[in-house]
């Protein structure tokens, strides 16, 4: 098999692979659809009012910012009434899927209740590029938006050439237009039937049509629940590791004892002479299929003691920050404005952050099946489209002959970019001649997902006599470019990103680098601040010329009581608050620590965040995001850090890899801060940003004592 | 290799890979560690899931056991299956009789993603044989829901929108059902102590403990 991630090692990184940048080079998709297929999909019953070579024709742009060229790409409408939107986006627990349906019925001046939204099919949606970045919101809804409207205003134009009256004679009501002085009205559905309504679907999506103001809003800002809320609490719904084919058999794969270990040699015949087992070797890859994941795993154990490997020397998470640094590339650049700190106060610090795991709690997972020389994945990822050029490219397959279907999965976090184990699974079909299930196992997640990268970060600034920075030096080696940039105002600066030689295969993360960037530069901001005699708060707005981080800033200031919490200081308690601007929010925290100092120990006691991300689409769904990404932050503050030595994984379990969990969560105080005057930002990352170093910095009140690596640790722990 | 695994604690065997407690957490009570492995009951240790637990722990060779007929009760109905009784639970569950709303999660009953009720008590189906639940009764989160009427811990999950991917809610609700199935009379703080098995990565706990107060004050009171 001619894949680019071999499975039973890691080679070097593959940037563009890897996705990380977010940035990927991507090919440009023409994929064609049967009528049949597409009726298979959507069932028998539903007939199709758009021309289906509309749909062949689409293709995302690169970004994928708005992948459907036409109505009939975006908007179904059915003789049934049935309405079907259709996106290239995944539900992963974000909320998208929501959100989504929200801009649809919000256009179509109808009840959530009534869309029906397809999400990322290759073989029916529109690529809309993959599903991070925060990118659905500022993106993907006015994309979807703007298709609703234009099905919208065919449904006006319809009835105004039925009725032959004006426009300002209708009016949309409960679903339909209505023309109050004959009391008649017509439907979707009715449109869906006339004559020319493929045609007029053909057309495509007006750049510039008039939507529902913001204040006319019916539908999107409410906090409209998950539409297969009720499949998930009932277990119903399948998730990537449930979906079942006939005749499926169930897969594992061989992995290499350590990272950099390549096979010599195996000897299968042990595990062939199982009945119904299916063994594959192809070059590194070596997997077996059985009828259950016992006989596949019995089947594997047979023969995986006779593999022989070579090994290759790999850094260790002892040695890791000093091998980032040798292996900067260009070296750690020097300081352009060490000749000019004559006379100023000058500081200079060097931050650690370490690999950690996404550890989405449904580990990779995918089934293929191939018919007729086509094959089907169904997997969890968050680039379907981006798999299904893996897939094809793997295989040497047309993309028309590759359809990926990503179910509703059990999250990413920015970790599930890659395809792997869909190539895998797609590798044992294909060898089964029968459709495989393939589930990753926790260690094999923990393991051979990509990591979230470590970053060495070394930071120096100046201090002019009014205690306002001068210089400022911000070089991140290894992690991204991220939130490298300061949001504060000062005199001059150098803030750069410097790639390194990474010591484990990383990639994307919840806000990527910003995690790291927004660690060292607030933790640095509150020494500076020491150092310049001034409260962190009163330091940060002396910085500030955002007026939006200034107001999160004053928000979580006043609902946190920052001055008095600060002031009344207890002898264990701590105070520190952080703040940063990402993807288009901007977010402020402030927290208090609790330090136990006999066990070197400290706890979590309340955090209170601001969060502002211009309109809010769906409150409910937004305070889950501002939720999670705070307790995944968390977890990255106060445990989370891959250990590893000789090419392995040391803490490859929930065991040793402790996440968050119920009583770990402190006091919650959240503002979202709704601002209908501006365009909706996505808010699945931002949040987290400043979570580890407002603890830092509560720590650093607490103790006197700076923590500059994570997870945060005392002094002495 | 099996020394450094097993031990013994009130003559009975105990796997090191299976305390789910964290070993930190001062709430760490081995009498709970026996029921998770051995199951319900006072059944004890299954010498069939030690050996299966440790041979996947330590990639040793597995040999498979005769099949072996296995009956039980699943979600109130007679079921059998013939297979290899070292099998999990959670996987005779997902992959023979179909029923994938169980999850798995990390395979050590860590997570807890993978819970059903044994005999009404919360039960990590990865680290259950299914020869474990012979003549037992098994429910699982299909089985909760009275037809379209949802079971009321089902239906404050719903009502309170307390996941966000979804993939531990079975689990959850199913650990809600069994601390309250164990005792009706649970208070939140007994409650929430067993849900400390569970994990929820997106960090879903705020909306969950809401949902859990619901349930346990369906009248309102004392709802925050």
């Amino acid at each position: 098999m001619n894949t680019r991630l071999p499975p039973g090692g890691i080679g070097q990184p593959d940037y563009e692979e890897l996705n990380y940048d977010e940035l990927v080079e991507r090919v440009d998709y023409d994929f064609g659809l049967s009528r049949r297929s597409f009726v298979k999909v959507f069932g028998a019953g539903l007939l199709i009012a758009v021309s289906l070579p509309a749909l062949a024709q689409e293709s995302g742009r690169r970004g994928g910012r708005d992948g459907a060229q036409s109505l009939a790409a975006r908007i179904h409408l059915g003789k049934d009434g049935t309405i079907t939107v259709l996106a290239g986006k995944v539900e992963g627990g974000q909320g998208a899927r929501a959100e989504l349906t929200q801009a649809a019925a919000e256009e179509l001046g109808v009840p959530a209740g009534q869309v029906q939204l397809v999400l990322a099919d290759t073989s029916l949606v529109p690529d809309d590029g993959g599903t991070y970045g925060s990118g659905t919101t500022p993106r993907t809804v006015p994309s979807v938006r703007r298709g609703a409207a234009a099905a919208r205003k065919l449904l006006f134009e319809f009835a105004c050439a039925q009725w032959k009256v004006e426009r300002g004679a209708v009016e949309m009501r409960e679903g339909k237009v209505f023309h109050a002085a004959s009391q008649r009205s017509l439907s979707y559905a009715d449109l869906a039937n006339s004559d020319n309504a493929a045609k007029l679907f053909e057309q495509s999506v007006p750049p510039e049509v008039e939507l529902v103001a913001v204040k006319e809003w019916q539908v999107l800002g409410t906090p409209v629940s998950r539409p297969n809320a009720r499949d998930i609490v009932t277990g119903v719904h399948q998730y990537p590791s449930d979906i079942a084919r006939p005749g499926m058999l169930y897969g594992k794969i061989l992995r290499a004892p350590a990272f950099g270990a390549r096979l010599v040699s195996i000897e299968l015949a042990p595990a062939k002479a199982l009945k119904d087992v299916v063994v594959v070797q192809d070059d590194q890859f070596v997997g077996v299929a059985a009828p259950n994941s016992s006989l596949a795993g019995d089947a594997l154990d047979k023969i995986s003691g006779t593999a022989k490997w070579t090994t290759a020397p790999q850094p260790s998470s002892q040695e890791l920050f000093e091998y980032l640094k040798q292996n900067a590339d260009g070296g750690v650049p020097p300081n352009p404005f060490a000749g000019e700190f004559a006379g100023a106060k000058v500081l200079r610090q060097t931050y650690q952050v370490p690999y950690i795991q996404h550890a989405p709690l449904e580990p990779r997972a995918a089934v293929a099946e191939w018919k007729d020389g086509k094959l089907t994945v169904w997997t969890g990822s968050q680039n379907p489209f981006a798999i299904r050029g893996e897939l094809s490219r793997a295989f040497h397959l047309a993309d028309e002959r590759v359809r990926v279907v990503i179910p509703d999965f059990g999250a990413g976090y920015g970790g599930k970019h890659t395809g792997e184990c869909a190539l895998e699974a797609a590798r044992l079909a294909q060898a089964a001649d029968k459709p495989v299930s393939l589930r990753w196992t926790r260690e094999e997640e923990f393991t051979w997902a990509y990591f979230r990268p470590a970053a060495v970060i070394e930071a120096e600034a100046s201090l002019d006599a009014g205690g306002k920075i001068a210089t400022w030096h911000f070089i991140n080696l290894n992690s991204g470019p991220s939130a490298v940039e300061t949001p504060y105002s000062v005199g001059k600066k150098n803030c750069r990103y410097v790639a390194s030689k990474p010591a484990l295969r990383h990639g994307s993360y919840r806000a990527l680098a910003a995690t790291a960037n927004n660690f060292a530069r607030e933790v640095f901001m509150d020494e500076l601040a020491a150092a310049a005699g001034a409260d962190p708060l009163a330091f940060r707005l002396a910085h500030l010329e955002d007026r939006r981080l200034q107001a999160v800033l004053g928000k979580v200031a006043q609902e946190f009581d920052w001055i008095g919490r600060r002031q009344k200081k207890g002898a264990n308690l701590g105070t520190g608050l952080a703040c940063g601007t990402e993807k288009g929010s901007v977010v402020a925290a402030a927290v208090e620590v609790e330090v136990d100092h006999e066990h070197k120990s400290f706890k979590v006691r309340r955090v209170c965040q601001a969060f502002e991300c211009g309109k809010i689409l769906n409150p409910a769904n937004l305070l889950s995001q501002v939720q999670g990404g705070i307790i995944m932050g968390l977890g990255a503050a106060l445990r989370e850090e891959m250990q590893f030595a000789d090419g392995k994984i040391l803490n490859a379990s929930f065991r040793k890899y402790p996440v968050p969990r119920f009583d770990d969560v402190p006091e919650l105080d959240i503002h979202l801060v709704d601002r209908p005057d501006l365009a909706s930002a996505g808010a699945g990352e931002t949040p987290i940003i400043v979570i580890a170093p407002a603890i830092a910095n509560a720590v650093f009140h607490a103790t006197g004592v700076t923590p500059r690596s994570l997870p945060v640790r005392l002094l002495g722990a | 290799m099996l020394a450094g695994v097993l031990i013994f604690a009130g003559g009975k065997l105990l796997l090191e890979s299976v305390l789910f407690e964290h070993q930190f957490r001062e709430n760490y009570q081995p009498q709970r560690v026996m029921t998770a492995i051995g199951g319900p009951g006072e059944k004890g240790v299954d010498l069939f899931k030690v050996r299966r637990i440790v041979s996947a722990k330590h990639h040793a060779v597995r040999e498979p056991l005769m099949e072996t007929k296995i009956s039980f009760t699943l979600n109130g109905k007679a079921r059998s299956v013939t297979t290899d009784p070292q099998r999990s639970l959670l996987e005779v569950l997902r992959e023979d009789l179909r029923l994938t709303g169980t999850k798995y999660g990390c395979g050590e009953g860590q997570c807890r993603a993978c819970t059903v009720l044994v005999n009404g008590a919360s039960t990590a189906s990865c680290i259950t044989s299914v020869a474990d639940v012979d003549q037992q009764a098994v429910t699982t989160i299909e089985g909760l829901a009275d037809g379209d009427k949802l079971h009321p811990v089902q239906a404050a999950f719903l009502s309170e929108g307390a996941f966000q991917c979804g993939y531990c809610t079975a689990g959850m609700v199913m650990g809600v059902v069994g601390a309250l199935t164990e005792n009706p009379q649970a208070s939140e703080s007994e409650v929430m102590a067993k849900m400390q098995k569970h994990i929820c990565r997106c960090g879903s706990y705020v909306k969950y403990s809401k949902a859990i107060k619901r349930v346990l004050a369906p009248s309102g009171k004392g709802h925050a």
